[in-house]
């Protein structure tokens, strides 16, 4: 019997009016896999998110989490999940230990991973028993992160789960998740921070104005990048002696070659190899400059 | 169901406390100025009143002099109905607010049935505006327990006034609750449902002054509560019990249904 799809959305889609928040997204999430869904402000991230939780009705489509669809069997969807809201809701005049309590006991799952993550996140208990209004931007969020991920689901979904955390927590939270997909967890997370969805993520999905621009494994978006690449011969080379398919706009300037790359480096590297080269340079290939060819100068 | 009960009364316990409170105090002050009252005075001033202002203390024209009626007229009074109002309008708000600050979101992304989540914040509305009535009952009782002259109006009076108040409550609290379960804001809640509750303290106060509006009198809640009546009589109409009771349900049930239907974003 094949595996269910962690996350399943069909053709799924959320309009108010005459917007089109989401449109016609489709999206399959492997079980154990690592998936960023990218794209800027108002591209429908959070909408797309909403509606995989069933807290936004679809105008169009369906979604079924670890093969129980949402719409008819929205209990055992959710009793897959953790999620972390990108507007954290916590009640203020509770304490953050209380809090966490009742949020175990509404999750059918037994909190297994709270008192891992309570020491991941140094969340003391001093901490925990002060009510929530008490508690920094950064500490609401780590108590978010520890209600969500205290069940160990199944299926992590995050929506920009690093912000107003500092830059330790944040490497924190990336190798926990990590961890958890290594142990075949699966993760879905919104973030604006390339560099974090470059370190953690199988694939990206990018959205933009409600609709899906691609979803591709990150290193192939990285390869397919056009890089800038330099080379410094040390006697004179005809460029015809290294010329693949993958370079364009060549430009030489006496033994200085400089070209463009788009795609696997490998077959360059292979005739270089055979030439007198003395240096070479070949611009990094980021998820960022992938985004910012995509959605324009800005867009993160 | 338990888990949302025990979190909202937690965050809201000690409001209800203080207007349970307030409420006792007001009854118990209001019983005890029936001392320093000069009856006759009273009456003459009351008889010399336009029939529109008799009609504020007292809507079925029951005689304010008298220790029922005086002590009656104090569960009618505008704090006392504002005391209560502000018990389960606030509650029945918070399930608005919990939406409006993104905790709604945090507690359904649980596999949490929608109606559960409401039906235990309508649970403890019905349960604090009982609360709240129960403070003015007390209230009223210490007063007849400290003034001779109250002495003939029975605890069993009081006890159905209680009632009463409590059935008018829960009505203005599972209307708050269903507006709560179609809105986005707190502040909305409050807005709409204070709205409404004046504009039916008026249509009865109306009914009663002005012939026009008299058969609209019945559709406001305040029509079938009538504490002076309660209290000289002994008991309150079962039709009117009937009517409180079943706005209160379908309302109730009405708020289960729509929070189903509703959608859940900041």
């Amino acid at each position: 019997m094949p595996v269910p799809s962690a996350i399943r959305a069909e053709g799924l889609g959320k309009r108010y009016g005459a917007l089109d928040a989401l449109d016609g997204l489709e999206l399959d999430v492997a079980p154990g896999e690592r998936m960023g869904l990218l794209g800027p402000n108002g591209a429908g991230k959070t909408t797309a998110i909403r509606l995989m939780l069933g807290m936004l009705r679809p105008t169009s489509g369906r979604v079924a989490i670890a093969g129980h669809d949402l719409a008819s069997d929205r209990r055992a969807a959710l009793g897959e999940v953790g999620y972390l809201p990108g507007e954290l809701g916590l009640i203020r005049e509770i304490s953050g230990a209380h809090q966490l309590r009742a949020f175990a006991r509404l999750h059918p799952r037994p909190p297994t991973e709270q008192r891992a993550l309570l020491n991941r996140f140094e969340l003391s208990p001093g901490d925990l028993a002060r009510p929530v209004r008490q508690y920094s931007r950064g500490m609401k969020q780590k108590l978010g992160l520890v209600a969500a991920l205290q069940h160990d689901p199944p299926v992590i979904i995050l929506d920009e789960p690093t912000s107003g955390l500092d830059p330790v927590m944040q490497g924190r939270l990336i190798e926990l998740l990590d961890e958890r997909a290594r142990a075949g967890r699966t993760v879905l997370f919104s973030s604006h921070v390339l560099a974090e969805v470059e370190e953690l993520c199988d694939r990206v999905a990018m959205v933009r104005g409600g609709r899906l621009l691609v979803v591709e494994s990150v290193s192939k978006l990285r390869s397919e990048r056009v890089r800038s690449v330099a080379v410094s011969f040390r006697t004179p080379v005809d460029p015809a002696e290294y010329a693949v398919p993958e370079i364009s706009a060549v430009h030489v300037a006496g033994r200085v070659h400089r070209f463009a790359l788009s795609g696997d480096p490998s077959p360059l590297l292979g005739r270089l190899a055979n030439l007198p080269v003395e240096d070479i340079s070949i611009e990094t290939a980021r998820l960022e400059d992938v985004f910012r060819e995509r959605y324009g100068e800005g867009a993160a | 169901m338990n888990v949302i009960f025990a979190l909202t009364v937690r965050r809201t316990w000690k409001r209800i406390v203080v207007l349970a409170t307030g409420f006792l105090l007001f009854e118990l002050v209001v019983g005890l100025s029936y001392s320093s009252a000069d009856r006759d005075l009273l009456r003459k001033l009351i008889d010399g009143l336009p029939p529109a202002f008799r009609a504020l203390v007292s809507a079925s024209g029951a005689d304010i002099t008298s220790p029922s009626g005086y002590l009656g007229s104090g569960y009618f009074h505008p704090v006392a109905l504002t005391l209560q109002a502000a018990a389960v309008i606030s509650l029945a708000a918070g399930a608005a607010r919990d939406v409006e600050d993104g905790v709604a979101e945090m507690i359904l992304s649980r596999p949490l049935d929608r109606w559960r989540w409401l039906g235990a914040q309508g649970c403890w509305v019905l349960i604090a505006s009982g609360l709240v009535a129960a403070g003015g009952t007390i209230g009223g009782f210490l007063a007849t327990r400290s003034l001779a002259a109250l002495s003939d109006v029975h605890i069993s009076s009081l006890v159905i006034v209680g009632a009463g108040g409590w059935l008018l409550t829960a009505t203005i609290g599972m209307f708050a609750l269903l507006i709560a379960s179609a809105v986005r804001t707190g502040a909305r809640v409050v807005g709409l449902v204070a709205g409404a509750t004046l504009v039916a303290y008026a249509v009865n106060y109306l009914s009663v002054i002005w012939g026009v509006i008299r058969p609209f009198g019945r559709l406001s809640p305040f029509h079938y509560y009538d504490p002076t009546r309660i209290l000289g009589n002994g008991s309150m109409p079962w039709s009117s019990v009937a009517t409180l009771l079943a706005a209160a349900l379908v309302l109730g049930l009405a708020a289960l249904i729509s929070v189903q239907r509703r959608e859940f974003s900041p």
